[in-house]
């Protein structure tokens, strides 16, 4: 007995254990490096593992690393360092970093910030199948307007501002105490396509721009140009429709030791730190991930007795609220839309017969903790049929809220029809029908009671 | 000789007990027989629901068992016609799910709990008995019980009937054929009568029949018809007029309290013949009276003059009406009675029902066999009696025998007059041929002939009705027509037998064929499917598939369909058939609008199965072309040659369409190269089979008669299906979205400015 009491005590505290495990995806980290590498990265490494993660080491080329055992994940979140090889090992084709992903990881990229250095095949594929495109050996990102350092002839370093997005959008990656922090960047770009799952993080000063190398030294033309200015993307994020992240670092150097420095320029720390853990809590799931509380809806005939039940009538007025929170490193709080987006509902039949939007509601009814409760009142239309709730809220950074509901919205039913008396319109006719009653009964009661006058003439006729 | 007729025959009177004994035997005898023909069907397979319709009318009975009379009233359906549901108790003819839900309940209540299929599966042959005794009824009515034995016999036994009322065929016709005919009755009964009550029985039973089947209108319209002919004949009478005006005043009011039908008696022109006769009528009554009052000879012209001239004000006001859009147009249902070939051009989803097609002539003989030619004779009979009731036989066999032309269900309805013509004329037969005693001897029948022509004469009748009785002396005359009669009979029996075990007892849900050693091989490849569906898929997935087997999928594999046999809205169904005949990429949109889980095809050509879908293509294509002519064109699925192919000749459009895809999807591999065979159109196909992309394959039953392929999701990483395949498949990414292989962008990155 009381074994088996400590034995379920022990469950239930390595539970709670697991549960305040920060990121939610899972601690376990898988690191793909080789040794040397490993040096440059270690206040990165050491900032994953005081924030809770676990990490496990490979090399690239390694035999003995698997991603997948019996068809489960391994590790929750992956993350690939520069490498000077050509190629990742044959366990880390591209495939599998697909796999992975959509068996829910996250998958961290840093790609080198040397031109000279290779970027593996492996990764050049997973990049291409997620709509990012990346440029050639030998490329780099040059700003000669705002170098970091004057004394350099390349200007291959760069100074770049923190990521800034319009007020719609939630800022995960400025979270540092110096909001006007230098990040110090060195690499090569990528350019972005147009497929509304990738969003760029950080985006290149106006006057850079990413050129070949090898065929211009210190000047480019337009050949050899591969992008520019705002097209040319950093940073970008990947979240699937699943919410994997997977993370590209276009110059691996941005989250490298040696970028968490003063900037000389300024006299100031750099933001590379700050960024770097914004960059990894993103990526690994400890922001900007939403989770529904709760979903209720009720009609006004049944009142608040029957939620979330499966019959609505026409033209009948319908409530229907969800409880949001944000996940925020250790714990859910409400989440709060910002102020100019809205969390919007659909009420969905082939075409939405409504789109409103979900303001947050001060008196839910269910009260969740850490939440805010969004919720809108509005009447069925006249046309029945299978309907969907639908709130689809896909916003960028924001783990995907895409969540339906299917009600059948059903006709009146023969007794629920306004009764005939009911209409005024329809006084006179119900009027003529009683005057018919009354008239016909009375006929018949004059025949049958009043005698003939003359029975000679009924006679008569008879003939 | 008169010994013997003493001996056998007595007094006629003083045996009527005898023989009302012996006639319910016979008829007792006769719904056993009708009965028990029609159960081949279980026999042979099993106690199963048959082909498309009464699945749903199954699946109605149970909904009505399960919750009732006011919830299957007020049913909204949800789980067809996704997303747009069904009224289904507004959209039905509910007669026959509640008849079924009555005899439940009834046999419940004497302690007999009857699961509801096996009422369901028996309900047809059950009422088949019971028509046999409204034809007897109504034959009796028209010569004598001798006529009505032979009738309620044929009627019991005639593929025509059978065809449509085998054990587990529960359809509407299962028991309107037997209201039919009990409401012919009554009308009948009425008319001879002249009795309100008749009357109002006879509205009753109208009110039945209205509940329970569409084909009520020829009800609606032939007994005004009848009515009509008679004015017309100068035999309007106070009896026709009290018959007329009660059914119709308490047959129109009860049958618009079925809520599908409502307001049309009022509305529509298929109901305005009724309305009008019943407008007539009073006048002719009025005018009638007038005549009482004013006795003249000219009356008569004039008020043959008067209903020519209402007719015609009457038949101008209507069109008048008609065109204005006051009363709703005919329906195209109704107009493809009139021109066959108005349903191809215009309404391609009614012409593309097997059962909506014109009758083939053979089909006249494999239906009604030995009756088909004693049917003339019997209506002839008919006129030279020529009584009221005559007319109605004679007006019925002229509108059933031209709708019964036009469209093969409708031979339905031109059997039970068949049968009782059929009747009338080999009773006459026998009546002549079976007197023992030779005509001189017989001083009654001079009289009775006489007395015959009196009547004749009296009812105003034809010259043909004047003709001399001619009475047959010879033995051997008598035994050779009544021996040949006897055999001819036999030969029906046997044939009416022989038709119903071998054409009419399948259920087609489950087929079935020969070994070579002759023993029966049973393919029950939808069953397979449909239970594969209901065990393996969740409860709400959506299965798309051609509206044929809406209702077998709502009814066997309980799961949401989007059209189903029901066929009320065309858009949707021509979204179907355009989601069938388009491209993956198109299709793919179509199927996540609708949110399309599985889609089921049939496909027949490994077995040979020639009902499939492939075969049926082309009418989803005309479908889907009627709403988005742009989108889909027939012209595109046939060569330049104008053939409708699948082997390599086959147009891009056709191999690209999902419906092809789907159907040879694998098929090849079946087979060695080069070998793939379709059995049903006899073609080789090509041996790279088609390729799909945007759908996996879930399930394809023994035979390959059922293939259901499960839409897949979106992909992960927002890449379209194509580029998944290409990725999978080992290819790298090429193209404009490509750049060097797999490597990047190529030097100059990206040219789509990303906002």
């Amino acid at each position: 007995m009381g074994l088996t009491l400590r034995s379920v005590l022990t469950a239930l505290v390595s539970l709670v254990s697991l549960s305040q495990g920060i990121s939610l995806t899972g601690p376990r980290t898988l690191l793909v490096l080789e040794d040397d590498v490993k040096a440059q990265f270690q206040t990165l490494i050491s900032d994953l593992e005081a924030r809770g993660f676990t990490t496990t080491t490979h090399t690239p080329k390694s035999t003995t690393l698997t991603l997948f055992q019996h068809e489960e994940r391994v590790y929750d979140n992956i993350i690939i360092f520069p490498t000077k090889l050509k190629g990742l090992g044959p366990n880390l084709p591209s495939s599998s970093f697909l796999k992975h992903a959509t068996a829910g990881g996250n998958i961290l990229i840093l790609l080198p910030s040397s031109q000279d250095d290779n970027v593996p095949t492996a990764i050049a594929e997973l990049a291409t199948q997620v709509d990012i495109y990346l440029p050639p050996k030998g490329f780099a990102v040059v700003n000669h307007f705002d170098p970091a350092d004057a004394i350099e002839p390349e200007h291959n370093t760069l100074l770049v501002d923190l990521p800034s997005f319009p007020s719609d959008t939630k800022n995960y990656f400025n979270t540092g105490e110096d909001k006007d922090a230098k990040l110090l960047y060195r690499g090569a770009g990528f350019a972005v396509g147009s497929s509304p799952l990738v969003q760029p993080i950080l985006k290149a000063p106006r006057f850079a721009y990413s050129y070949d190398t090898k065929e211009a030294s210190s000047f480019a033309d337009d050949e050899n140009v591969f992008s520019a200015g705002k097209q040319l993307a950093l940073v970008a994020g990947v979240q699937t429709r699943n919410n994997a992240r997977i993370t590209f670092v276009a110059g691996g150097d941005l989250l490298a030791d040696k970028s968490f420095t003063k900037v000389a320029k300024t006299n100031k720390m750099s933001g590379n730190r700050a960024f770097a853990k914004d960059v990894t809590a993103w990526t690994f799931k400890e922001t900007g991930v939403l989770r529904v509380d709760g979903i209720e809806h009720w009609g006004e005939e049944f009142g608040k007795e029957v939620v979330n039940g499966d019959v609505y009538r026409i033209k009948h007025n319908v409530t229907f609220s969800i409880a949001l929170s944000e996940y925020s490193y250790d714990h859910f709080k409400p989440f709060v839309a910002p102020a100019d987006d809205a969390v919007q509902l659909e009420f969905i039949m082939l075409d939405p017969y409504y789109r409103i939007p979900l303001p947050a509601s001060s008196s839910p009814l269910t009260q969740h903790k850490n939440s805010t409760t969004y919720s809108a009142t509005f009447k069925t239309p006249d046309q029945h049929g299978v309907f969907t709730f639908a709130v689809n809220y896909k916003r960028p950074f924001l783990s995907n809220i895409h969540e339906k509901r299917a009600v059948t919205v059903r006709h009146f039913a023969h007794n629920e029809w306004t009764r005939s008396w009911g209409i005024s319109g329809s006084w006179p006719w119900i009027a003529g029908i009683w005057v018919v009653v009354v008239g016909w009964i009375g006929f018949v009661g004059l025949w049958l009671w009043s005698k003939p006058v003359v029975a000679e003439g009924k006679g008569k006729k008879k003939q | 000789m008169s010994t013997v007729k003493s001996v056998l025959f007595k007094d006629p009177a003083s045996t009527e007990s005898a023989r009302s004994i012996l006639r319910v035997l016979i008829l007792l005898t006769i719904a056993a027989a009708a009965v028990a023909s029609r159960l081949f069907s279980v026999i042979r397979f099993e106690s199963i629901i048959h082909e498309f319709d009464p699945w749903f009318n199954f699946r109605a009975s149970k909904y009505l068992v399960k919750h009732g009379f006011f919830d299957f009233w007020n049913w909204f359906d949800d789980r067809t016609w996704y997303p747009l549901g069904r009224v289904t108790g507004g959209t039905l003819y509910p007669g026959l799910m509640v008849t079924s839900g009555a005899i439940w309940h009834a046999l419940r209540m004497i302690s007999l709990p009857v699961d509801i299929r096996n009422i369901c599966v028996l309900l047809a042959p059950g009422f088949s008995g019971l028509t046999a005794f409204a034809t007897y009824l109504f034959t009796k009515e028209m010569k004598d019980s001798g006529a009505g034995l032979l009738a309620a016999a044929f009627m019991g036994i005639a593929p025509g009937y059978i065809s449509r009322s085998v054990a587990g065929s529960y359809d509407n016709e299962a028991i309107a054929i037997f209201l039919l005919m009990f409401t012919f009755y009554l009308w009948i009964k009425a008319a001879k009568l002249g009795s309100a009550m008749w009357g109002g029985l006879c509205a009753l039973f109208y009110f039945y029949m209205v509940s329970a089947w569409g084909g009520y209108v020829f009800i609606t319209n032939l007994i005004p018809l009848h009515v009509f002919v008679l004015i017309l004949m100068g035999r309007y009478s106070g009896r026709i007029y009290v018959a007329y005006s009660s059914w119709y005043a308490l047959g129109t009011l009860a049958s618009m309290q079925v809520p599908f039908v409502g307001f049309l008696p009022v509305k529509t022109s298929e109901h305005m013949a009724a309305l009008g006769i019943f407008g007539l009528i009073q006048l002719v009554a009025f005018v009638d009276y007038l005549r009482g009052q004013v006795p003249s000879k000219q009356f008569n012209t004039l008020l043959r003059a008067l209903v020519i001239l209402i007719t015609v004000v009457g038949f101008t006001g209507l069109v008048t009406l008609t065109v204005t859009g006051v009363i709703a147009p005919w329906s195209g249902r109704f107009y493809s009675l009139w021109d066959t070939g108005y349903a191809k051009i215009h309404i391609p989803i009614i012409a593309s029902v097997s059962e909506h097609q014109p009758t083939a002539w053979p089909s006249f003989f494999f239906d009604l066999n030995m009756l088909i030619w004693l049917f003339p004779a019997g209506v002839y009979l008919s006129f030279r009696q020529l009584r009221d009731e005559h007319v109605f036989i004679i007006v019925y066999s002229v509108m059933a025998s031209y709708f019964a032309g036009v469209m093969v269900r409708l031979m339905l309805t031109l059997t039970p007059i068949v049968c009782v013509a059929a009747a009338i004329t080999v009773s006459s037969i026998f009546d002549t041929y079976l007197e023992i005693d030779s005509p001189e001897e017989q001083e009654e029948d001079s009289e009775s002939k006489k007395s015959k022509k009196e009547k004749a004469k009296e009812a105003g009748g034809f010259l043909s009705s004047k003709a001399p009785f001619v009475g047959i002396y010879s033995i051997t005359s008598k035994v050779a027509v009544v021996g040949a009669f006897s055999v001819y009979l036999v030969l029906f029996v046997l044939h009416c037998t022989w038709v119903t075990s071998n054409a009419y007892s399948s259920p087609s849900v489950v087929l079935a064929s020969r070994m070579p050693d002759g023993s029966q091989h049973i393919i029950d490849d939808f069953r397979e499917a449909y239970y594969w569906l209901r065990k393996n898929t969740p409860y709400d997935a959506k299965v798309m598939s051609w509206w044929d087997y809406g209702y077998q999928i709502g009814g066997m594999a309980d799961r949401t369909t989007l059209v189903d046999n029901n066929t009320w809205n065309n858009t949707h169904i021509a979204t179907v058939g355009k989601a069938m005949a388009s491209r993956e990429e198109v299709s793919y949109d179509i199927l996540r609008k609708h949110e399309v889980d599985y889609v089921l095809v049939i496909f027949g050509g490994l077995l040979g199965y020639s009902g499939d879908d492939i075969n049926k293509f082309l009418w989803m294509v005309r479908i889907a072309e009627g709403v988005w002519p742009q989108e889909v064109q027939e012209r595109k699925f046939f060569t330049s040659r104008g053939e409708y192919k699948v082997d390599h000749e086959a147009t891009d459009t056709m191999k690209n369409s999902l419906m092809y895809k789907m159907s040879y999807y694998k098929f090849p591999s079946l087979f060695p190269p080069g070998q793939a065979q379709d059995r049903v159109r006899g073609a080789r196909l090509p041996s790279e089979g088609p390729v799909l992309h945007t759908l996996d394959e879930a399930f394809t039953s023994e035979n390959w008669i059922v293939r259901i392929y499960k839409v897949k999701d979106l992909d992960q990483f927002g890449r379209d299906h194509f580029a998944v395949s290409a990725f999978e498949g080992g290819k790298k990414k090429k193209g404009k979205k490509g750049g060097m292989a797999g490597r990047a962008a190529g030097k100059r990155g990206r040219r789509v400015v990303r906002i």
